[in-house]
């Protein structure tokens, strides 16, 4: 049984008097794609944004690699190693590949004072990172994002994820606006990111999706987890739809 | 290889789309960008025929350049402006005219261009002392008359001067008040500024006090600031205040001389109860002469003054050199008042 | 490839941003020496190139601070304040010409770095930050001077030929400030592509989230371009004061305006993101010489602004346009 990486213990949140998570546990291991499932409002994304430091948790603890840390903000959650992958990648459309993928740890070269961008190493990765990823066209690393399609946008902010050893991956719906070749392309990415020792985090609304990539099925429903461990390649779609909506037999 | 890769945006797009092949796509957007950048190389020969000369040349009509260190939306330089235009129509030649709002370094610029397009003369105004003495040298060096309007500076090296002696405009007002024996030894007169302490307030007081002093007149300069309502406001509670006392009132200032019947309708003084004299270039101030609030108001002379020193310019550059400077002012009273608002009202509706 | 080099050299080219403003320039240049040729004489270009350099300055570091996603509006006012306190002290008799040049940049430094923490820690739109500063400057300047500007001819220092002395190559008169305004075009052109610095400023106008998500310190990183601003803009100020032998405590008033027209004519995008230093320069050069020009071919002088405004608006439909062309491939 492969170690535990991340475990969310107890986590509570409010907003207001609505309570959006109540006394949620979830563990992600290593070399793991776990699916988090959920109906509107179940509380997938609050979940989801504690771990990656933009919500605070009102109760509850983390614990990475068997110790307790504190997430206080996305710094922190960076250091951690955890990224978060957005609907919108969290992209500067006006830069291009090779300096998004670097941004905030640019190489440099030459004298400290002149503070000189290795444009080569950058474009050098980046050439290979893009391949790796799967993205087989040959797009220069110089494209500015702009130019690029939704899903080969999620594929740079996937590979830079990767490149970055963060140990965990999350992605936030991310199909969620992308077509069906490109929606391939990023199940294709997720796949490869965590053969090549990533775990991830693949949240989603729509499960048929998600059972083409993930290794574990979590279910969440009104802020309560009301299933862990499903494995989907022993279970169908209607059994866990029915989970999500509100039937609660724990299916075999 | 390379050149694949430093293919630009528009093959770029090509590039990605996936289905066109590669070199048609990059041809037909470089096709359109060249026909683009065309449509634009022939608007703009447009605009450059515009510009070209439509006369065999601009060498016959002698250029002159009128450089104003005053505002556009200034309405008083407007009339300036006015007289410009009427001096080329009248003589023929090509008066090249700018306002450049108090900004030195333009109006420096300005007075260059003049130089380097080979003015036959230059007439601007001082926007402050000092700044124009280097640029008459280099105008001079190049044979090229300046004459300052409006605004003197002595030490400039200008080749004459036309416009206002604010000394002299404050004597004549003292000397109108006592020549209608509205003042006399030991009376006190009230004299309202818009800026104590500009320089055009302290010129006129010099030129005062030539008069009031040994006749033994007191006076008061009082602050009245530069906008309207608090003009209004201040002269009022100084008039309450001093009525009594005040024997006739000097105007220092255009504002405050145009303010005279609304602050008299406010602290109920009738109009012609105490001798007004001062600046009158604005139509407030000529409507309050008709009707009598005022006895006689100082006319700046405007389109005088840019047409007689663009005269002198012309003059100068034919090589008769001015010995004297011009100093304009019309004080003018009831009779001719109609005349002076006509003027100003007239180019408020041109 | 059948393409030639030299085509897809050419292509590169016109794919520029600042190809654009580029023909601009050079049909303006055309446009006037048809009508009026002493506007390429050595005389005039000189008298251009004199005060270019006064704003060109203001407009680099404003380049980069709009690149960064804010507007600095204290420009005119800094422009104006900073020369009034170097004179003032020089004239008051308090301390050498140097030091009061020091004085005046480090008054500069802090001005900038109010309005950035203002900015950045607040939270309240540069726009509105800078529009008091304006007023406060302004103010200011006006207070301690009764309006009266400040005498300059009387001093003799070394200071003042380094900032703006004058020079001869052939009948060209030059100014040193030209030389510091392509040394500073250069140095800030290198920062802007070249440097890890340059990219954190792209990225805090492109998507400041973005970047603050990977650990961008962009808070820290505009307060310095907010600094920038203002000492270049303060120095351009003593510069002008030098050189115009002025110290008017109305020196600089809607320069702001003017410079911010300058930047955005040469392609940097007023929401942030995006711009170069080349076009910030062919902006600057665009609209001094649309100035130069029309006082020297006789625009009348009431029609000025039409001809101004009309340049600028033609250059952002113009921009606008080659922006939608660039995008229509996504």
């Amino acid at each position: 049984m492969a170690e535990e990486l991340v475990r969310m213990e107890h986590i509570n949140k409010f907003f207001g008097r609505v309570q959006a998570l109540n006394d949620v546990t979830l563990s992600v291991r290593r070399n793991e794609i776990v699916g988090l499932l959920g109906d509107n409002g179940a509380g997938k994304s609050t979940l989801i944004k504690i771990l990656s430091g933009a919500i605070r948790a009102d109760s509850g603890d983390i614990y990475i690699d068997g110790g307790k840390v504190d997430i206080r903000n996305t710094t922190d959650a960076i250091a951690q190693g955890i990224e978060t992958i957005y609907q919108d990648s969290a992209l500067v459309t006006q830069l291009s590949i090779a300096r998004n993928l670097f941004l905030g740890r640019e190489p440099v070269k030459g004298p400290r004072l002149l503070d000189r961008l290795d444009q080569n190493a950058m474009n050098e990765v980046a050439r290979r990172l893009l391949k790796q990823v799967g993205i087989t066209k040959e797009i220069p690393p110089t494209t500015p994002i702009s130019a690029l399609s939704g899903g080969e946008r999620q594929a740079v902010a996937i590979a830079r994820a990767m490149h970055f050893e963060s140990n965990l991956i999350i992605l936030d719906e991310p199909t969620n606006n992308l077509g069906v070749d490109e929606t391939k392309g990023v199940l294709r990415f997720v796949r490869s990111a965590r053969d090549s020792g990533h775990s991830c985090i693949f949240i989603a609304h729509n499960i048929y999706h998600v059972f083409q990539v993930v290794d574990r099925i979590v279910v969440l429903r009104r802020g309560k987890k009301v299933a862990d461990d499903i494995d989907p390649k022993q279970t169908t779609i209607e059994a866990v739809e029915s989970i999500i909506t509100g039937m609660t037999i724990t299916p075999p | 290889m390379r050149t694949l890769v430093r293919l630009n945006y528009a093959a770029r797009f090509g590039l990605l789309s996936e289905s066109v092949s590669r070199q048609s796509a990059a041809a037909a957007k470089g096709k359109a960008i060249l026909k683009t950048m065309g449509l634009f190389l022939l608007f703009l020969g447009t605009i450059a025929a515009f510009f070209a000369p439509v006369v065999s040349s601009a060498a016959d009509k002698a250029i002159y350049y009128w450089v104003s260190h005053g505002s556009p939306t200034d309405p008083v330089w407007t009339y300036f402006l006015q007289g410009a235009e009427q001096w080329g129509k009248d003589t023929g030649n090509d008066v090249r005219t700018s306002f450049h709002s108090g900004d030195v370094p333009s109006q420096q610029e300005a007075v260059r261009a003049a130089i380097s397009a080979k003015a036959r003369g230059i007439v601007t105004s001082t926007p402050d002392p000092g700044s124009l003495t280097k640029v008459i040298a280099d105008a001079h060096a190049a044979g090229i008359p300046v004459i300052i309007m409006n605004t003197e500076d002595k030490t400039s090296g200008r080749d004459a001067y036309v416009g206002g002696d604010n000394v002299a405009i404050g004597h004549r007002w003292a000397q109108y008040l006592v020549d209608h024996n509205f003042v006399k030894k030991g009376d006190f007169v009230w004299m309202p500024v818009e800026v104590p302490g500009a320089t055009y307030q302290t010129l006129e007081t010099q030129g005062i006090d030539t008069v009031f002093k040994p006749l033994g007149v007191t006076y008061e300069i009082t602050e009245a600031k530069l906008d309207q309502a608090e003009i209004i406001t201040r002269m009022s509670d100084y008039l309450t205040a001093n009525h009594s006392k005040i024997k006739a009132i000097i105007g220092l200032g255009d504002l405050v001389t145009g303010s005279i019947k609304r602050v008299f309708d406010q602290v109920k003084v009738k109009a012609g109860e105490i001798p007004v004299v001062g600046w009158g270039n604005s139509t407030d101030t000529a409507q309050e002469v008709l009707d009598g609030y005022v006895n006689a108001a100082m006319w700046q002379d405007p389109q005088a003054t840019s047409y007689l020193a663009l005269s002198i310019a012309a003059m100068t550059a034919s090589g008769i050199p001015p010995g004297f400077d011009v100093s304009v002012g019309t004080l003018y009273e009831k009779d001719k008042a109609a005349t002076y608002l006509k003027i100003m009202e007239g180019s408020a509706h041109k | 490839m059948r393409d030639g080099t030299l085509i897809s050299f050419l292509r590169s080219l016109i794919a520029r941003p600042e190809f654009g403003p580029f023909v601009l320039l050079i049909g303006e240049i055309v446009a006037f020496t048809m009508r009026s040729p002493a506007f390429l004489s050595a005389g005039n270009i000189s008298n251009s190139l004199a005060f270019t350099p006064e704003l060109g300055m203001i407009a680099l570091g404003m380049t980069l601070l709009m690149i960064s996603g804010e507007f600095d509006l204290s420009v005119g006012s800094v422009f104006g304040f900073a020369p009034i306190v170097m004179w003032t002290f020089y004239n008051a008799h308090i301390t050498s010409l140097e030091v009061g040049f020091l004085i005046a940049m480090a008054i500069a430094a802090v001005t900038g770095f109010v309005n950035g923490w203002l900015v950045t820690r607040l939270k309240i739109p540069s726009f509105l930050v800078t529009l008091g500063m304006l007023l406060v400057v302004r103010g200011i300047a006006l207070y301690i001077t009764s309006g009266f500007p400040q005498r300059t001819w009387a001093a003799n220092s070394p200071l003042m030929a380094i900032i703006v002395g004058e020079f001869s190559i052939g009948e060209l008169r030059i100014h040193t400030s030209l030389l510091w305004f392509i040394l500073f075009a250069i140095i800030l052109g290198y920062v802007l592509t070249q440097s890890k610095v340059g990219n954190w400023i792209q990225a805090a106008g492109g998507n400041p989230e973005a970047a603050r998500a990977r650990g961008v310190r962009v808070s820290r990183t505009k307060i310095l371009l907010f600094i920038l601003t203002a000492v270049l803009s303060a120095y351009a100020g003593v510069t002008s004061s030098i050189r115009v032998s002025a110290a008017n405590p109305n020196s600089g008033t809607q320069y702001e305006l003017e410079v911010i027209a300058m930047v955005v004519i040469g392609g940097t995008a007023l929401t942030g993101g995006r711009g170069t230093i080349i076009g910030t320069v062919i902006g600057v050069l665009i609209l001094r010489m649309m100035r130069n020009g029309i006082v020297l071919i006789g625009v009348p002088g009431l029609a000025y602004n039409i001809f101004i405004g009309a340049i600028i608006l033609g250059m952002m439909a113009l921009h606008s346009w080659l922006e939608r062309r660039h995008h229509a491939g996504t």
